[in-house]
């Protein structure tokens, strides 16, 4: 079965990863897989080929980069950054490709939930007496009261809290 | 033997690098008897010495000189520019080398280095009685050269050879010069306009008195040998006076005819009166006779009355002494490649046609557009190895400038907004610049897709194309407006002709056999004939300049070099004997040999002096200058008759290469068996059956063959024939009752002279555990021999 396309969404796709802040040069990737023999995550889990991202990336194949967990896998250790012979950054073009992803709100359920929380709490977690009795432990301070009005009011101009699923 | 040559030996101590272990005096007082004069000096090589020796030469009237010291490969030229200078003939001197093959190789065995010192010299004076003067020759070489094919190479060799004052023809087929390089706009990696860097050089060729320039004409016939060749070229009719012609274009104004124009790939149009492309060398039209009508028009309107319908071509002849091959490339016909339907689909085309289309002056006049459909092109897919490395319809080898010349196109085309693809199975982009102009292909947004195109079909006026994309394990189907090939770059079909003509061998794949791929590139396997770019294979322009001027420094260096003629060639000894049967002439590597009247006659230039004819004469007529038969005979008796030597091992060596690894062990004081003595030959192929049966008569207990591997030194091309001969050689001893293990063969390279050492002392040991070779035994092979000799 065909499973590479090329046609007008491929390319403008494509167009829209490079311009995209330290995804330029994507197009210089040669596929010569150090990104992915470094990556820490790659070495655990399979399907995760940081070579595999570059290459549908220089083909624009947004249907595939999109319609699983892959692009938001990476812990960006910047393992491949450091690596790349070609100054690609793979590290970067999957920031670039989780930005793209976000847009179209194709964004992975726990980050998701993590948005929620803050926009809701004004931290990724909520922060209660549990929480501030193990800061006392530790002898830290109580957490900070949460700018949650700034928050919620910048997720909500830049649709973020839309994009998550939020009023 | 009536005359007894008045001999003088000098032994050289070396310092102690001899004396300390070959006993000098018991040498001396051993051979006093068997010369004029023999004499020991502290070392033979430093001036006083030699001016000893050219002093006793005078005063004792010596005629011929035996000097025992270092490899003649350290001081034998001076010792022998200071022999002449007393009116010893080159002939008359003889090195025996004591130091490298026996005082540093058997220190622990100081008796044996004696013995064996003693031998080797004895060797010599017997050999240096047998020898006669030898004169090198003056050989009458024409100082004119042929340059076929006017593409850049031959352009570049004939415009180098031409500054340096020779007088060249340069022939070419079609009416121009320039080659493919002309038809191309832009080269890689730099993106020079190609027509701007070569139409000045084609212009010099026009005017360069020392160039005779001959377009529209081919090479018939070459006879006659290195340094002098003569050629019949074949001008072919054209149809217009080339020397009236001023290139107005009237002709081709009035002609009415059109036909596909060559330049353009037959993408556009010419006239059958034409010119092939505005720049052309020489400016003069040609009347393709393969379409024109005859209708007249054209010699009406010539207004310097220069055409002639007539015209039947004419044969022209020329003395060259060297030829240079730059007859380049053609493409591999992909109409062989049914699966990328080139010939059925107007959108897929060639490379080359996509050169011309991207030429502001090319048949579509610079708009991007399928040539057949006159449809707007917006995207490309480049299909490599279009027929390259694949062993089953097209051809094996990597094409070399595909990759390259892809990523050219690729760049220009995306310059102007199209989307390319370049579907490759590995790129290769090794070269200076090279890299870089992947990367800056790279930069401009070209698509580089691992897989190769294994189908293209219609798909409405655009063509699908399918390949897997191996990087993501998946497959690829792609839509677009043209699809580029790029054909495997073969030899063509002029360079298997002219292989034939020049008796010029080509390989495998067609393309002209270098005489040595690393250290003889632009040579061919036939003195004289020399080669320059992609008839030797396929390659970029940088390469093929860089050969053209390789090319033309070798030719200048025949024509000088080839005067002189080493006094060491194959000849006829015996006419009487010779019934013109032709083995010889068939075995010759070099093919020095022509068979005249039921004689050899052999080329002295070309002649390696391999001697591999010599035992190949079923008739025994042939011998060598300076090797001959009854030298080699005497020398093996010399060193072999009243020897108090155990044990006797006779190795023949080649005397270049397998020579040096052996003076290499002695450097390293390796220590083998002091049994082995050492008899130099250009090549093992000279050795007669006789030579190892003379060898076992007079009292050699095994004989050693040590040959250089095939095509090394300067014997190379004979280095095969020895290993078939030392075979049935091996077969013939058992018939003499000698067991065939008594003849070892072996390859030495230069590198292996560690491995002399086990070499020498296993064959010693294997030698000395046999029986020894019965005394009556020995006399009855003597007995037979001398019989045959009879």
């Amino acid at each position: 079965m065909t499973e590479i396309i090329f046609n007008e969404d491929t390319k403008r796709f494509r167009d829209s990863i490079l311009k995209i802040g330290g995804a330029e040069r994507l197009m210089l990737c040669y596929q010569c897989g150090t990104c992915t023999n470094d990556c820490p995550v790659a070495k655990r889990i399979e399907e995760f080929r940081p070579r595999n991202i570059a290459r549908l990336a220089m083909f624009g194949q947004k249907q595939q980069l999109f319609s699983s967990d892959l692009l938001w896998l990476c812990a960006g250790c910047y393992t491949c950054y450091e690596h790349c012979p070609q100054k690609v950054h793979v590290s970067e073009i999957i920031s670039a490709l989780r930005r793209l992803a976000f847009i179209e709100g194709k964004i992975h359920p726990t980050i998701k939930s993590l948005l929620t929380a803050l926009s809701r709490y004004g931290y990724i977690m909520e922060i209660g007496e549990f929480e501030n009795e193990l800061r006392e432990e530790e002898n830290l301070p109580p957490a900070p009261e949460p700018a949650i009005n700034e928050i919620s009011t910048i997720m909500e101009k830049t649709g973020t809290l839309k994009k998550v699923g939020g009023n | 033997m009536s005359y007894s040559p008045k001999i003088g030996v000098w032994l050289c101590e070396c310092g102690g690098n001899i004396g300390d272990v070959v006993d000098t005096q018991k040498v001396m007082d051993e051979i006093k008897n068997q010369v004029q004069f023999v004499k020991r000096e502290r070392y033979l090589c430093s001036k006083p010495s030699i001016d000893t020796i050219k002093e006793i030469i005078k005063n004792e009237k010596l005629e011929r000189i035996v000097l025992a010291c270092c490899t003649p490969k350290m001081h034998r030229e001076t010792f022998l520019k200071n022999v002449i200078e007393e009116g010893i003939n080159p002939a008359f001197l003889e090195i025996v080398n004591v130091r490298e093959q026996c005082s540093w190789v058997h220190k622990k065995d100081p008796e044996g280095a004696t013995l064996k010192s003693l031998d080797l010299i004895k060797g010599a004076i017997s050999r240096i009685k047998e020898s006669k003067e030898l004169h090198t020759k003056q050989m009458h070489v024409t100082q004119e050269v042929l340059v076929i094919g006017g593409g850049v190479a031959g352009i570049t060799t004939s415009l180098r050879l031409s500054e340096y004052g020779l007088k060249v023809h340069l022939i070419e087929k079609s009416p121009s010069i320039g080659g493919h390089m002309i038809q191309y706009p832009k080269v890689f990696p730099t993106l020079d306009c190609s027509q701007c860097i070569l139409t000045p050089k084609m212009a010099s060729i026009a005017q360069s008195s020392n160039i005779n320039l001959k377009t529209y004409s081919e090479v018939k016939e070459v006879t006659g040998s290195p340094g002098n060749f003569n050629v019949k070229i074949w001008v072919k009719p054209r149809g217009v006076d080339v020397e009236k012609c001023i290139g107005c274009g009237e002709c081709s104004r009035v002609c009415p005819v059109e036909a596909p124009s060559e330049y353009d790939e037959r993408i556009g149009k010419r006239k059958a009166a034409y010119i092939p492309f505005p720049q052309s060398v020489p400016s003069v039209y040609t009347i393709d006779f393969d379409n024109c009508v005859r209708c007249g028009l054209c010699a009406a309107n010539c207004p310097r009355e220069a055409i002639d319908l007539n015209d039947e071509g004419k044969i022209e002849e020329l003395n060259v002494g060297a030829i240079v091959l730059a007859t380049g490339f053609e493409l591999f016909d992909l109409t062989n490649l049914v699966n990328y339907g080139y010939g059925r689909y107007p959108n897929v085309i060639t490379s080359l046609e996509m050169e011309r289309i991207l030429d502001v002056n090319g048949p579509t006049g610079s708009q991007l557009i399928v040539p057949k459909t006159g449809r707007q092109v917006k995207s490309v897919v480049y299909v490599l190895c279009a027929g390259s490395r694949d062993t089953e319809v097209g051809q094996p080898y990597c094409s070399r400038v595909c990759c390259l010349y892809s990523m050219k196109q690729a760049q220009l085309l995306r310059d102007r907004g199209v989307d390319v693809w370049i579907n490759y199975i590995d790129i290769r982009s090794p070269g200076r610049r090279y890299e870089e102009f992947y990367r800056l292909t790279q930069e401009k947004g070209v698509n580089f897709v691992k897989g190769k195109v294994t189908e293209i079909e219609p798909n409405g006026e655009q063509v699908l194309v399918r390949s897997e994309e191996m990087m993501l394990n998946k497959m690829m189907e792609n839509v677009v407006d043209l699809v580029v090939l790029s054909p495997p770059i073969i030899s063509s079909e002029d360079t298997a002709k002219l292989s034939e003509m020049l008796k010029v061998p080509i390989d495998e794949d067609k393309f002209v056999l270098e005489k040595h791929p690393k250290l003889d590139p632009v040579a061919t396997k036939r003195d004289g004939v020399f080669a320059a770019g992609a008839v030797i294979g396929p390659k970029d322009i940088q390469s093929t300049t860089a050969e053209a001027e390789g090319a033309a420094m070798k030719v200048v260096n025949f024509l000088g070099m080839a005067r002189i003629i080493e006094a060491n060639k194959a000849y006829l000894a015996r006419n009487e004997l010779c019934d013109g049967c032709g083995k010889c002439k068939k075995i010759c590597p070099e093919s020095a040999i022509t068979i005249v009247e039921d004689k050899p006659v052999f080329n002295e230039i070309t002649c390696s002096g391999c001697g591999a004819c010599i035992p190949e004469c079923p008739q025994n007529a042939l011998d060598q200058e300076g090797l001959t038969d009854i030298q080699i005979q005497t020398q093996i008796k010399g060193i072999l008759n009243d020897t108090k030597a155990p044990l006797k091992i006779i190795a023949f060596v080649e005397k270049e290469v397998v020579y040096t690894a052996i003076d290499l062990a002695g450097l390293a004081r390796l220590s083998y068996a002091s049994s082995i003595r050492i008899i130099p030959m250009p090549s093992l192929a000279r050795i007669k059956l006789e030579h190892i049966l003379y060898a076992f008569s007079y009292g050699a207990d095994g004989v050693m063959m040590l040959e250089a591997p095939i095509h090394e030194g300067p014997y190379g091309n004979a280095h095969k024939i020895s290993e078939e001969r030392a075979e049935e050689y091996k077969w013939a001893l058992e018939d003499y009752e000698i067991d065939s293990s008594r003849l070892w063969y072996s390859r030495v390279y230069v590198p292996d002279w560690r491995k002399l050492e086990r070499i020498f002392n296993t064959f010693h040991e294997m030698v000395e555990s046999e029986d020894p070779i019965e005394g009556n035994q020995r006399g009855k092979i003597l007995k037979n021999l001398l019989k045959i000799k009879d």
